[in-house]
């Protein structure tokens, strides 16, 4: 894009130092000349047709930035093996090198708003999991950030040695915001901006097991951007349930550089009355041998609308590579829109790929199947939501988180479906 | 004890269209607690209409007629408080729900049906009696409804809801069809179970096998969306016998002389 910029008025001091490094400081810099020169990525740039940020004032946002530190959450439990879990800014001190490497080989900032996270995140966390060490306890990080912040950039990097494995869990819940400020506003403004950047590095044999539950406030926007280079025989498993927000834009991707990498992805979605969600997930496959598998089911409500963006790549010298995508979306109503882009893009030969793509209404003949049972209607119907929902939620997290997800995406259901009280049944696989 | 209530379904003159195209053309049929009617008829001849009329489906209209039950008419009522006054259909394409379990489901079903909170423990107790009854491995009850069940197993489970809803009359759409010897027997095993007098079944099928277990006091046959015959069991060999173009030859020359209008 060659427009210039002229929406972000210069600010005073920034970037900040933050006791930064001078490689960090680099960095940052240069992001910072990328988010001056870009404009916000519009409708005629690839990747964001069906998406505006119509509505985001980022000199507004930027007023009030989160200060450092504020409400990540990591638990404090010491990690065994000699693996580190910190906030980003002081493993850029302490785990300078290994930091420095990771960032300087995953930086990400091909638009204004990540390269705004480049220049300015406060926030964020440093995993690195040492080659050989297996953390058997699934670790929980809560990004719950100051109540009066009106941008929030997270940067997190997760590191796998040879052979480690983790699992770790994101929760992103909405601000604790004082008595009379709901996060909601009248006038359109998204508002708070949260802008997040996850990179991994997953080593040779190495595994990685990753959940998201994004719930942020009816009124802001969450934009996250996942992905992970993976090496040779190892493996990452992500599942990501978008909820919240007005505008979500959730990118997650996969690398698989090394040979017989394998990804899986698991994504649900719930888009209400009012809410725009823009999400992607997938795998470009450059090792030989290289497996993905993305499944993604939607539920859209009344005036909503729901974007998925596949992502299928498999480049030249991928032989004997299988790439599969699925993509369901259930419409709840005459005015819910959902538009599913499969990309698939094949450059080998030797390799398999299939992808199957769907948006349909709730199959009245199940609807009458089930009322034919006795159970009524609206029942009916929010039974079969759930249902469908399901398959893609049974084990997604460790026990103990798995019965909170329930209940958040049941509480969504029903706001979808319009119930005020809630069907008190539990539904669907584990609930036996 | 006082005389147990016998209950009556009573279906009159009823039309019914689908996608408006007339399909059913004027059904009488009176069915009453303790009795077992059999339909038989042709492919495409509306069994399955009018099952699904009787069921409720939004799809299947009713122009003109009644459904009573008890007096009361069902006609304008959705499936579900059709199925609360009593009504069941085994439907003979039963649809699988995944991400519903069959416990789940019969649970909430039988809350509904029963309008009230059944007892969990007393409600699984329930299941597994009647699971075991009909020679169903306990493991069904974890899977979901109908995915991946073979032919046979979705036809037992159509039966297993019935045997846990418990409702006065049952229409079966071809329970049998696809059913092995053995299967057969349980599922009529099922059905045999319910009978008394405050039970009546309304059996469609295409073979005497079943009726060879279930014995039925009426038998009607049924063409181009008319019961053009009723009778007792010795109808249903006749038809076996000589086929349904016997039939359609008997209501031509019949309504050649005048005898049906
Ligand atoms: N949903 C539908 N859409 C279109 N036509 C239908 C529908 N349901 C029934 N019909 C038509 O109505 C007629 C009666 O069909 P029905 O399913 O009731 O037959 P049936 O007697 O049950 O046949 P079978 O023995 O094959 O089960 C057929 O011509 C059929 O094509
Ligand atoms: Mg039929």
């Amino acid at each position: 894009m060659n427009t210039p910029a002229t929406d972000l008025t210069p600010l005073q001091g920034f970037p900040r130092q933050n006791g930064a490094p001078a490689w960090l400081q680099e960095l940052r810099n240069h992001s910072w000349q990328v988010a001056q020169r870009l404009s916000l990525p519009g409708p005629k740039d690839e990747g964001w047709r069906r998406t505006s940020l119509k509505g985001l004032d980022l000199n507004k946002s930027l007023e009030g930035i989160n200060e450092e530190h504020a409400g990540l959450e990591l638990p404090d439990t010491p990690l065994p093996g000699g693996a580190v879990l910190t906030d980003i800014l002081s493993a850029a001190r302490l785990h300078a090198d290994t930091l420095e490497a990771h960032l300087r080989g995953n930086w990400l900032d091909s638009d204004k708003l990540l390269a705004l996270n480049g220049a300015l995140f406060r926030t964020g966390y440093f995993l690195y999991v040492p080659a050989g060490v297996k953390i058997d306890t699934p670790i929980r990080v809560v990004c719950r950030p100051a109540s009066n912040a009106s941008l929030v950039l997270n940067r997190s990097v997760i590191i796998l040695g040879e052979g480690a494995s983790v699992r770790i869990v994101e929760e992103r819940p909405s601000g604790n915001r004082p008595a009379g400020n709901t996060g909601q506003s009248g006038d359109g403004a998204l508002t708070p901006a949260y802008v997040e950047v996850v990179t991994a590095s997953v080593g040779k044999g190495a595994s990685l097991e990753y959940a998201s539950i994004q719930q942020r406030e009816a009124s802001s926007l969450s934009y996250v951007l996942r992905q992970a280079k993976v090496a040779d025989n190892g493996s990452v498993r992500w599942f990501i349930c978008e909820l919240g927000a007005r505008l979500s834009r959730s990118d997650t991707a996969a690398l698989l550089k090394g040979g017989n990498a394998s990804s899986e992805a698991r994504a649900v979605y719930l888009t209400d009355s009012g809410q725009h969600f823009d999400v992607s997930a997938g795998a470009v496959h450059e090792g030989e041998g290289s497996r993905s598998r993305t499944e993604a089911r939607g539920a859209v409500g009344e005036q909503a609308r729901a974007v998925y963006r596949g992502l299928g790549k498999i480049l030249r010298g991928a032989r004997g590579s299988d790439a599969s995508q699925a993509q369901k979306v259930l419409l709840l109503g005459g005015t819910a829109r959902a538009d599913n882009n499969p990309a698939l893009l094949i450059d080998e030969r030797d390799v398999r790929a299939d992808h199957s793509s769907a948006s349909t209404p709730v199959d009245p003949e199940e609807v009458f199947y089930l009322m034919s049972r006795g159970i009524a209607e609206a029942d009916a119907r929010s039974l079969l939501v759930s249902a469908f929902i399901q398959p893609v939620l049974d084990g997604a997290l460790p026990e103990g988180l798995q019965e909170g997800l329930q209940d958040a995406v049941s509480r969504k259901l029903q706001k979808l479906l319009k119930r005020p009280g809630g069907i008190d049944e539990p539904i669907g696989g584990g609930a036996e | 004890m006082a005389a147990e209530h016998i209950s009556t379904l009573e279906i009159e003159d009823l039309h019914v269209t689908v996608n408006d195209r007339p399909v059913l053309k004027g059904i009488d049929l009176v069915i009453r607690g303790g009795e077992v009617h059999s339909l038989m008829g042709p492919n495409g001849s509306g069994k399955t209409t009018l099952s699904f009329a009787l069921m409720g489906h939004p799809r299947y209209k009713i122009e003109k007629g009644a459904i009573r039950l008890d007096g009361r008419d069902l006609t304008g009522l959705p499936a579900d408080e059709r199925a609360r006054a009593g009504l069941f259909l085994a439907f003979q394409y039963p649809l699988a729900i995944p991400g519903v379990t069959v416990a789940n489901f019969l649970r909430q079903a039988v809350n509904s049906i029963r309008g009230e909170k059944v007892n969990v423990l007393d409600f699984h107790k329930e299941l597994r009696e009647k699971m075991a009854f009909l020679e169903m491995n306990d493991a069904f009850a974890k899977r979901y409804l109908n995915d991946g069940f073979s032919g046979g197993e979705k036809k037992r489970m159509e039966t297993l809801q019935m045997l846990m809803l418990k409702p006065r009359f049952a229409i079966l759409d071809e329970t049998d069809s696809g059913l092995d010897v053995d299967a057969l027997k349980v599922v009529c095993r099922g059905v045999n179970a319910m009978r008394g007098p405050s039970f009546g079944t309304l059996v469609i099928t295409h073979y005497n096998r079943m009726l060879d277990y279930i014995e039925p006091d009426h038998v009607h046959v049924i063409v181009d969306g008319r019961i053009v015959r009723s009778g007792d069991r010795s109808l249903a060999e006749e038809i076996e016998e000589k086929g349904y173009q016997w039939v359609r030859e008997l209501v031509g020359q019949e309504a050649a002389q005048g005898v049906v209008s």
